[in-house]
């Protein structure tokens, strides 16, 4: 499964369960994101046992992304059996804060800032 | 049988007309030689004169036929028609002058110029038929059924079924505009059309009002000439179809015996161009074609180019109006969000009477909406100042700060001076809020406490700065709170910390807009630039360390547009 764009690409491998977000996303609402939620969803209802999120290449993410992410981290919490992993890197700016706030909504999360 | 008086005059109208026929054909011809005549100054003519009396009797029976059958006189009154046309000397007054131009003819015919032998022989001819006409008017008013075989016998006249318009040897090259003649006299379409071609143009001709709509209709020609008076479809009759008629544009010259001001009025007033009375002074003519095709010309152009404007205005009011539209929504939307975050700012005033700190609070909204929050609430000795920002852009962030103030100022009222219930009740109250919305907006928030000498701060925000005798100091707020609206509790993140505020020491509150505004290299402002200017102008008052801010800030962005609201509060304590 992937979405691509000209600004940004989302691929999901299915026998490592990663999700490689790359680019900038700046989609306007949860209606520009519906087909992103709706990958993570499907991710979330196969109940891997971990899943890791790779935002390394992710520049920038807009507010409604953040959104976007904190539902899908709120939905794998619920779940209960599912490892999550998110991997980000110092270089962008938006991660230090937002995904500390990922974090705290699911205190399992292991997160990597590099 | 006619006996009614209008159809007498109707018929007088005819009467008068078809004498004027060969009159007019006389004068026209006589004048066209003339003319030429004058044109070749350098020729000798010797028979000028003779040609001018021919012009003279021509003018004078005209005046006499329009004196005897004038229709102002006649309304009515047959009975002295019949007397004065039943008056000898008239009759025998028009004979001896017609007599005299066949006379000047007959002298003509041997010594005039080849080039104008035709028109001599047209001269001389007409003045035969107005002979006839002259000697069989007693019977045409007596006998009334006389004179529509007169009229019959005008109409069928083989004299005048002679013209050929290509004979003419006045043709010149022409000017390719073509020019219809409308009379039912074959001899007035004649001269008209002699005339016409003279000046090079091209004519054509139509003997009836019936024909002449017909031919228009072709839309072949530039402009016509059109006689007033003719049986069945007159020249009113036509005007006014023409008027009404895709060709409504082609200028139209009326053509009469009539010299009446009134229904020369009347053809201007139905859309007439201009008008010619007969005799056609051919000088006349020419200045009036040429005046007419000359405005015609014009206007076609004109109509084209009003035509391309008004295809081009479509187009403009159509943007307008799509431009009108956005700009009523866009305006509108940044008027209220504005009016909004003016009304929920704090007052200047209410700032001044702060015993404890000085505040200067900065706001400005930007084109495109964020939805910045700054507030300062005073409540039992504890001054309480927030400061957030709603993400996104527009009237639903405008809406989610709203909700926010009036929250935050609700619980203080309410004495809830625990952090951590406050923020929780105030997240669930917009959590809530936010999923009824269906929006994606989450809202970042510090609340800071000053109470004797101590800042209480909590919730998530940007840092804070402060400065201890113009040492910088940052203060993290990440682990004090958690954003707003996105999850549904947020009481295990929220923490509190508490920094003891010096005299002198200022604290500096903003939002994102300050630090992430950009250059023209697209460089933002950035926390280092602020600690800066707020290390260079701590000893300044609040005020004028805003100012400080703001003007800097400002040099930075430079002309770049501002993409976010700009919000800055500096706390200085006194």
């Amino acid at each position: 499964m992937e979405i691509r764009s000209k600004n940004y690409s989302v691929i999901y491998d299915q026998t490592s369960h990663q999700i490689t977000f790359d680019g900038s996303l700046r989609l306007n609402g949860s209606g520009e994101y519906a087909l992103i939620s709706e990958l993570l969803n499907k991710v979330a209802q196969q109940e891997p046992q971990q899943i890791v999120l790779d935002l390394t290449q992710l520049n920038f993410l807009n507010s409604s992304g953040i959104s976007i992410l904190s539902r899908f981290v709120i939905n794998v919490r619920k779940r209960q059996n599912i490892q999550m992993m998110i991997i980000g890197a110092k270089k962008n700016p938006w991660q230090s804060k937002s995904l500390k706030n990922l974090q705290r909504l699911m205190p399992s999360l292991q997160l990597e800032l590099h | 049988m006619l006996t009614d008086s209008k159809s007498h005059l109707s018929r007088l109208f005819q009467l008068r007309q078809e004498l004027s026929l060969a009159i007019n054909r006389i004068i026209g011809y006589s004048d066209m030689i003339i003319a030429a005549i004058a044109e070749n100054k350098h020729q000798d003519v010797t028979y000028l004169q003779e040609l001018e009396q021919i012009r003279a009797s021509g003018r004078e029976l005209l005046t006499s036929v329009n004196i005897v059958l004038d229709p102002a006189i006649l309304t009515g009154d047959w009975q002295s028609l019949q007397a004065m046309i039943n008056n000898p000397q008239l009759k025998s007054q028009w004979e001896k002058t017609t007599q005299l131009v066949i006379a000047r003819c007959q002298q003509l015919i041997p010594q005039v110029d080849q080039n104008f032998m035709l028109e001599i022989e047209q001269i001389n001819r007409a003045a035969n038929l107005l002979l006839q006409e002259i000697s069989g008017l007693i019977e045409v008013v007596a006998s009334e059924e006389f004179f529509e075989d007169i009229v019959l016998d005008i109409d069928t006249n083989p004299l005048l079924d002679n013209f050929s318009l290509a004979d003419h040897q006045l043709a010149k090259a022409s000017k390719g505009q073509m020019i219809l003649v409308v009379d039912d006299s074959a001899m007035n379409r004649e001269i008209l059309a002699q005339q016409v071609q003279a000046e090079g143009y091209q004519a054509a001709t139509a003997q009836d009002g019936k024909q002449a709509i017909e031919m228009i209709q072709t839309g072949a020609f530039d402009l016509i000439l059109l006689d007033i008076i003719m049986p069945e479809i007159d020249g009113y009759q036509v005007l006014k179809w023409i008027r009404n008629s895709p060709w409504k544009h082609i200028p139209t010259i009326m053509i009469s015996a009539l010299e009446q001001i009134d229904s020369v009025v009347k053809c201007i007033e139905m859309g007439a161009e201009d008008y010619l009375t007969k005799p056609f002074n051919s000088i006349l003519l020419k200045a009036r074609l040429g005046a007419c095709l000359e405005q015609k010309k014009w206007r076609d152009l004109e109509s084209i180019y009003v035509q391309q404007l008004a295809q081009a205005n479509q187009k403009i009011s159509q943007f307008n109006n799509c431009l009108q539209v956005e700009n009523t929504r866009l305006s509108s939307e940044l008027e209220v969000n504005q009016k909004l975050q003016k009304m929920l700012l704090p007052k200047e005033k209410e700032l001044q009477q702060i015993e404890a700190l000085e505040i200067a609070g900065f706001s400005e909204a930007a084109a495109e909406i964020g939805g910045d929050y700054y507030d300062v609430v005073q409540h039992q000795g504890r001054i309480i100042i927030g400061i957030g920002d709603v993400s996104g852009h527009g009237l639903e962030s405008g809406v989610l700060m709203l909700m926010v103030q009036t929250a935050i100022r609700t619980l203080i009222e309410n004495n809830e001076t625990d952090p951590k219930r406050l923020f929780e009740v105030l997240n669930r109250t917009i959590y809530k809020n936010v999923q009824r919305l269906n929006s994606d907006k989450n809202i970042s928030l510090s609340l800071v406490d000053y109470y004797e000498g101590v800042l209480s701060i909590s919730g998530q925000h940007e840092e804070i700065l402060l400065s201890r005798q113009g040492k910088i100091e940052r203060i993290d707020t990440v682990d004090l709170g958690f954003p707003l609206g996105l999850a549904e509790s947020i009481a295990d993140f929220v923490f509190e910390t508490k920094i003891p505020l010096g005299k002198s020491d200022v604290a500096i509150l903003y939002t994102d807009g300050i630090t992430e505004a950009e250059n023209s290299q697209g460089i933002h402002y950035g926390l280092e630039q602020l600690s800066a200017v707020v290390q260079q102008n701590w000893q300044q008052s609040a005020q004028d360390i805003r100012q400080a801010v703001i003007q800097d800030l400002r040099s930075h962005i430079g002309i770049e547009q501002v993409y976010d609201d700009i919000t800055l509060v500096v706390l200085k304590r006194k």
